[in-house]
């Protein structure tokens, strides 16, 4: 019989840092509570470790393209991450959805917006557990203001050459 | 006939029992506690916690506090309604009368309340309804889920802290799953038990504090 | 005797010895004995089933119906439960006033609304006050017993209490305020005598322990448990206005005009129920007492063809041939109908007896005979708790409630436990009954 493996460890965890990179995708401080207890506070113990680290990381790359547009980002378009309540109870007329919705932006670099592929995507991204679909909705987020980013540079062709400079023949300064 | 010499009638566990679902166990405990010592004294009140309170153990703490000097209840729902915040649809779990008609007396007319039809014990639900004038609606334990939504809060009675632990009803347990917890976005434990308890919790389980979102101590 | 005289009664007698017997399957055992019923009049050359459903008296059924929905509407008013509770903060959790004031109260619930509803209302309650009171098997054997024969008393009390009067007041044999003027103070009468003889001569509370610390237990928690539970007026007094319309309609407004009961209850209950109409629906669908319609329909087609066999009036001539003084055959006739009641309950008793009732008026004061038939059939219904519905639901109700007494012994309410308060119950209710006859007849009421 295989050693039992014990739970990793998620000491590590520190939710205010997740908390301070969703403030723009979710304004209001409950509702980011809500979200974020769902990506780092229900379900094993490997997925919430996963969630924080894949979060942490993508957050640092948004910070160093100069930081998110989360604004711009919504506007052009979102998709509710539905909770997965029993058919039966749900309620019509106004779903039950996560204070964090899907941006469709990013997508529709992958496919075209209102087309049947991109629609299976959202719908992969929003399936699973909660805590897989908010944390799926968050990385689009920074990945999508991490696009943005990127997108608002000027071409490599535009940019100040690099190349280094061929050897001056005036002698190094002692 | 003296308070010294009025005896405790027999059968007060089945008195106790039958009201305990309906009023919730600290409410109920409150009422059977004042009615021995208004009749009957403070040694009523310790042979009430000796026949009764083995059996029922949140009416022995609130005995054996009351005999430590522990004449008032604490109720405040201010902690509870900041705890809820901007939620606009709230679920009971678990009934606790003055606590209850405390929180309804001052929350949002605009929150829509329900409370979960069932318990260990008999309970009248349409009595226990009557009682807010429509302001709680009934759901059951299988349909309460339709309440929920990131706008939604589910609210429970704890009795007692003990370090990281506090004991709530089983109801909890079977409502509060790991699909419901991220069904809600606010899992508050409201602790209505001031004195601790000293016995085994007979109708009642222990859990970990930190499994609420918020715990209000109640003291 | 003929075949017809023979075969009817018979399928009639052993479809009710039957459904006696297995209760759990009377619906069948009745709808398939008036399946039976048809078949052999349309063989034996009597009638075809649609004339045997055409002398169905349909004006019972609706009157039963509406009444049922304006009593159910009267409860969503919780009307009744804030009484009860103020009449337990009258008491103040005394048991002896406990026993008496729920049984006025019974009587008195018992003339307006159905047994079995002011039963289902008031016996819970009831049950749990016992319980934070603490009673004793003796307790509540004769309370809870006293309330059954107080709802029947006030049953029979007015023409729409229980269903033996609504057949009167439907079947055009009474109007409205002949049979209350007769009825209510001869029900009055026996319940005095037997709150009396049973409050104050059997004493069921005698035994119970009278700590105030049970009584300040009880009042303190049905306080609690109403605080904020308040008569809903906008039921209540609408509701309260259609059932006092019908009242005054009955009384006053004449049948051969057209102004017949069942359409003043049909017209009573819908406007009843029109008030909310999402609940008045909602009553319809789902607080309509389809078993007894349905067992009342199967008892009526079953009666309407022992009545086509002629056996009824065979009946009715062998007893006006009786050489016997006239008033000791409507003595005999009371009892038979008490004694028949014990043995098949109210509804098959009062149905087939009204029948042999009908001759009789013939040769007797027609009020005399019918208001003594009622009173009959409400001493019957008290013998056994078999006897009427009311009796197996508060045997149920008991039992689920698991009362205790001090010691922990479960305490029931059977048919042992209540046989010898329905033992006196009987005896002081035919009584009444004889009692009421020979004065009716005496002095021509």
């Amino acid at each position: 019989m295989p050693p039992h493996r014990s739970a990793p460890s998620t000491a590590f965890i520190d939710p205010s840092r997740i908390d301070a990179i969703l403030a723009s995708a979710v304004p209001d401080a409950e509702d980011r509570a809500f979200v974020v207890r769902c990506i780092l506070g229900e379900g094993p113990a490997h997925h919430r470790g996963v969630n924080y680290v894949l979060l942490r990381l993508l957050g640092l790359l948004v910070d160093r393209l100069g930081g998110a547009d989360m604004a711009a980002l919504r506007e052009r378009g979102t998709m509710p991450v539905p909770m997965k309540v029993p058919p039966h109870l749900e309620r019509q007329g106004s779903l039950m959805t996560y204070p964090l919705a899907l941006p469709i932006a990013p997508l529709s670099e992958l496919a075209p917006a209102a087309t049947p592929e991109q629609s299976a995507m959202v719908e992969c991204l929003s399936d699973g557990p909660p805590q897989h679909a908010l944390a799926n909705a968050a990385m689009v987020w920074l990945i999508g203001a991490a696009l943005d980013r990127i997108g608002e540079r000027p071409p490599a062709s535009a940019r100040t050459s690099t190349r280094p400079r061929t050897k001056s023949s005036a002698p190094p300064k002692r | 006939m003296t308070q010294a010499d009025v005896e405790l009638p027999a059968g007060l566990d089945q008195a106790f029992g039958a009201v305990a679902g309906e009023l919730g166990q600290a409410t109920s405990s409150w009422l059977f506690v004042r009615a021995v010592a208004r009749c009957a004294g403070d040694r009523a009140v310790e042979g009430l916690a000796d026949t009764a309170g083995p059996q029922f153990v949140v009416l022995d703490a609130v005995a054996r506090g009351w005999l430590a000097g522990v004449r008032e209840q604490v109720v405040d729902p201010r902690p509870v309604l900041e705890a809820i915040g901007s939620a606009t649809r709230l679920v009971v779990v678990g009934v606790e009368a003055t606590f209850l008609d405390a929180l309804v007396a001052r929350i949002n007319p605009a929150v829509k309340i329900a409370m979960i039809a069932h318990s260990p014990f008999a309970v009248d639900w349409d009595r226990v309804l009557d009682n807010y004038g429509g302001r709680v609606e009934r759901v059951d334990l299988d349909t309460f889920q339709h309440w929920a939504g990131g706008k939604s809060a589910l609210l429970t009675f704890a009795y007692g802290q003990n370090d990281s632990r506090t004991i709530v009803a089983p109801l909890w347990l079977r409502a509060c799953g790991a699909d419901v917890r991220a069904q809600f976005r606010a899992l508050v434990g409201w602790n209505v038990l001031e004195a601790p308890m000293n016995l085994y919790p007979r109708w009642l389980v222990e859990v970990d504090v930190d499994s609420f979102t918020h715990f209000v101590p109640g003291t | 005797m003929q075949a017809p005289q023979l075969i009817l009664p018979a399928l009639l007698v052993v479809t009710l010895v039957i459904q006696a017997i297995w209760p759990r399957y009377r619906l069948l055992v009745v709808l398939g004995g008036a399946g039976a019923s048809c078949l052999a009049t349309s063989v034996l050359g009597l009638g075809h089933a649609a004339q045997l459903l055409s002398d169905v008296p349909w004006d019972v059924l609706v009157i039963l119906v509406g009444l049922g929905l304006v009593s159910e509407v009267l409860v969503e008013s919780r009307v009744f439960g804030v009484m009860a509770m103020r009449a337990c903060r009258w008491s103040g959790a005394d048991p002896r006033k406990i026993s008496l004031l729920f049984a006025v109260g019974m009587y008195s619930h018992g003339g307006l609304v159905n047994n079995l509803t002011a039963l289902l209302l008031i016996l819970p309650m009831l049950l749990g006050l016992y319980k934070l009171v603490g009673v004793t098997q003796r307790y509540v054997t004769w309370s809870i017993g006293l309330l059954l024969v107080a709802c029947n008393l006030g049953g029979a009390a007015t023409p729409i209490g229980d269903f033996p009067a609504v057949l009167l007041l439907g079947g055009g044999k009474m109007t409205f305020t002949a049979y209350l003027v007769r009825a209510l103070p001869t029900t009055l009468v026996g319940l005095v005598i037997l709150v009396t003889l049973v409050v104050y001569g059997v004493r069921p509370e005698r035994g119970l322990s009278k700590s105030p610390v049970s009584a300040a237990i009880t009042v303190d928690t049905m306080t609690a448990l109403y605080r904020n539970v308040r008569v809903d007026r906008r039921m209540l007094v609408p509701a309260a206005a259609a059932l006092s319309a019908m009242i005054v309609a009955w009384m006053t407004l004449p049948a051969d005009k057209g102004a017949t009961p069942e359409l003043i209850c049909w017209i009573g209950a819908g406007a009843a129920l029109l008030v909310r109409p999402s609940l008045g629906e909602r009553l319809i669908r789902r607080k309509v007492d389809m078993e007894a319609v349905l067992f009342l329909l199967g008892l009526f087609v079953m009666v309407v063809a022992v009545r086509r066999s002629g056996v009824f009036g065979s009946v009715a001539r062998g007893l006006v041939a009786l050489p016997i003084p006239p008033v000791a055959q409507l003595v005999v006739f009371v009892l038979s109908a008490g004694l028949l009641t014990a043995l098949f309950s109210a509804g098959p008793s009062m149905a087939s007896l009204l029948e042999v009732g009908d001759v009789l008026a013939r040769v007797h004061p027609p009020n005399a005979v019918y208001v003594g038939l009622a009173l009959g059939v409400c001493a019957g219904s008290s013998l056994f708790t078999t006897a009427a519905t009311s009796g197996p639901l508060a045997q149920a109700l008991t039992e689920r409630a698991d009362l205790r007494d001090a010691e922990g012994r479960p305490l029931r309410f059977g048919f042992v436990e209540f046989l010898p308060v329905g033992i006196l119950s009987f005896v002081v209710i035919e009584a009444i009954a004889i009692g009421y006859c020979l004065l009716a007849v005496q002095r021509g009421w």
